[in-house]
């Protein structure tokens, strides 16, 4: 993005929004598994930005839209705690696998939901921002304001606590 | 390599062939890798950019902020100050341009065609720059040393009269009832009560019993820009009154004959010299009383 353009131009708006808005969501939806949720902080994020784009760059525009999702999404969860779940969406491939087997892996999705739920919000996110949708700890880091190393420790740990909560249950 | 670190670096994507060979021997991990595979499992909600972006336009209309007002607005700011700052303009420039110096003060003042007015103390000089190509005009309270670029008439309109040049340098008081022209290049011509005379270099009028008197001029340039008073002949009241404004003192006279003219010139910065200046040649003396209150009254012997 040529950085002499501001974002309250249509078109480096646009192409803000496509570039970000996926992610974005995937962000606020590892928080709280609600998908209207996260769809409307990021329209919100997005508004807000419409309205700040003179004092934000394009290339200041990612972490900003993160940071104000994440208000936004702390704002509502302060008040909403019930809507607070982890999603169901854990899908068994029913291929050629024994009865037996199935069963198997169906209760290790039920398990493995309920660890997750069981993380701490941060530790979630980072997790499965890595997990799901690949990033790196580079870009987890400058999402979550925290170092490259932090990052990666928090995803370990997340794996690791996974691992004991589902041999536990 | 630790543990710890062989983990990490699974979980970031950079693990080597040879890293997952250690990987294997660690008990746990197949179960990181089981979780990691469920965990991908997971279904994210997709997310349709063009939908939501149409949507997302649709509110930002309802917000009264949609992108074409908001342009609009700042059009319409732009438009308002560049308004009011052409507005400031026209009113500015349409005003005269007034110079005022205060006592013991002088100023320099460039006219629009780069005439030179030296302002003497306690005067008031008011031009227009905006007419100043149809009409070069000045108004003058005060003195003023006038060095005139050659072009069109030049008037100065005082209380006391109007002087006219082409293109000189001449010296104008016009102070209370005094009214002096000094002419030190050139030819000035000076109407006082529909009478004109024409000043040629060297030549002083003064106002005197109601008419123009003329005197010959010895300086170059007045004294004043020297920071001294000069005076051929003046009456003595108005001297003093001079005296009065440059010192900031207030003179007051016993018995003296207010008829009497002085001839001479006066220090800026010494006031006892001047008052010695001043009363010596008239055969008067002066007393100070309070720094600043000077009284002048005639030698005993002269009595």
């Amino acid at each position: 993005m040529n950085s002499k353009k501001t974002v309250c131009e249509e078109e480096t708006y646009d192409e803000v929004y496509k570039s970000y808005a996926p992610s974005l969501q995937n962000f606020v939806f590892f928080k709280c598994s609600d998908r209207d949720k996260a769809y409307d902080i990021v329209q919100e994020a997005f508004i807000k930005l419409w309205e700040n784009c003179a004092k934000v760059a394009p290339e200041k525009a990612k972490s900003y839209l993160y940071t104000v999702a994440n208000n936004l999404f702390l704002n509502t969860a302060a008040h909403q705690k019930v809507r607070f779940r982890y999603a169901e969406s854990v899908s068994v491939k029913t291929e050629k696998h024994t009865p037996q087997f199935l069963l198997e892996e169906k209760e290790f999705g039920e398990k493995l939901q309920k660890a997750i739920s069981e993380l701490t919000e941060l530790q979630r996110t980072a997790f499965l921002m890595s997990r799901i949708e690949g990033k790196k700890y580079k870009e987890i880091a400058e999402i979550l304001n925290i170092s490259e190393k932090a990052a990666g420790k928090r995803i370990s740990d997340a794996l690791e606590a996974l691992r004991v909560t589902i041999e536990n249950i | 390599m630790m543990k710890k670190d062989l983990i990490e670096k699974w979980l970031n994507n950079e693990a080597t062939p040879a890293d997952f060979e250690d990987l294997r021997t660690l008990p746990e991990f197949s179960s990181y890798l089981k979780i990691d595979e469920f965990v991908k499992k997971i279904e994210v909600p997709n997310f349709e950019s063009d939908a939501g972006l149409n949507d997302l336009k649709q509110k930002l209309d309802g917000k009264t902020k949609p992108v074409k007002v908001f342009k609009l607005q700042n059009i319409i700011k732009i438009a308002a100050v560049l308004a009011i700052l052409l507005a400031s303009y026209v009113y500015i420039s349409s005003l005269s341009t007034t110079v005022d110096t205060q006592l013991a003060e002088t100023d320099i003042v460039s006219l629009p065609d780069s005439s030179i007015v030296t302002l003497n103390e306690n005067s008031h000089l008011t031009f227009n720059k905006s007419s100043w190509k149809e009409n070069r005009e000045v108004r003058l309270d005060g003195e003023g040393y006038f060095e005139v670029a050659k072009g069109e008439i030049f008037d100065v309109v005082t209380n006391h009269g109007v002087i006219s040049v082409l293109g000189t340098k001449f010296n104008v008081l016009s102070r209370g009832s005094g009214f002096e022209v000094k002419c030190y290049e050139g030819l000035v011509s000076v109407t006082h009560n529909n009478k004109t005379i024409k000043l040629a270099m060297g030549n002083t009028a003064i106002l005197m019993d109601n008419s123009l008197q003329l005197e010959k001029v010895y300086t170059n340039k007045p004294v004043w820009i020297y920071n001294e008073s000069s005076y051929e002949n003046v009456a003595i009241l108005d001297v003093l009154k001079e005296l009065e404004q440059r010192y900031n003192v207030t003179v007051s006279t016993k018995n003296i004959n207010v008829n009497l003219h002085f001839t001479g010139t006066f220090s800026h910065d010494d006031l006892e010299a001047a008052l010695q200046t001043i009363t010596i040649p008239l055969e008067l003396s002066y007393s100070i009383e309070n720094t600043n209150e000077i009284t002048i009254f005639p030698n005993i012997s002269s009595e």
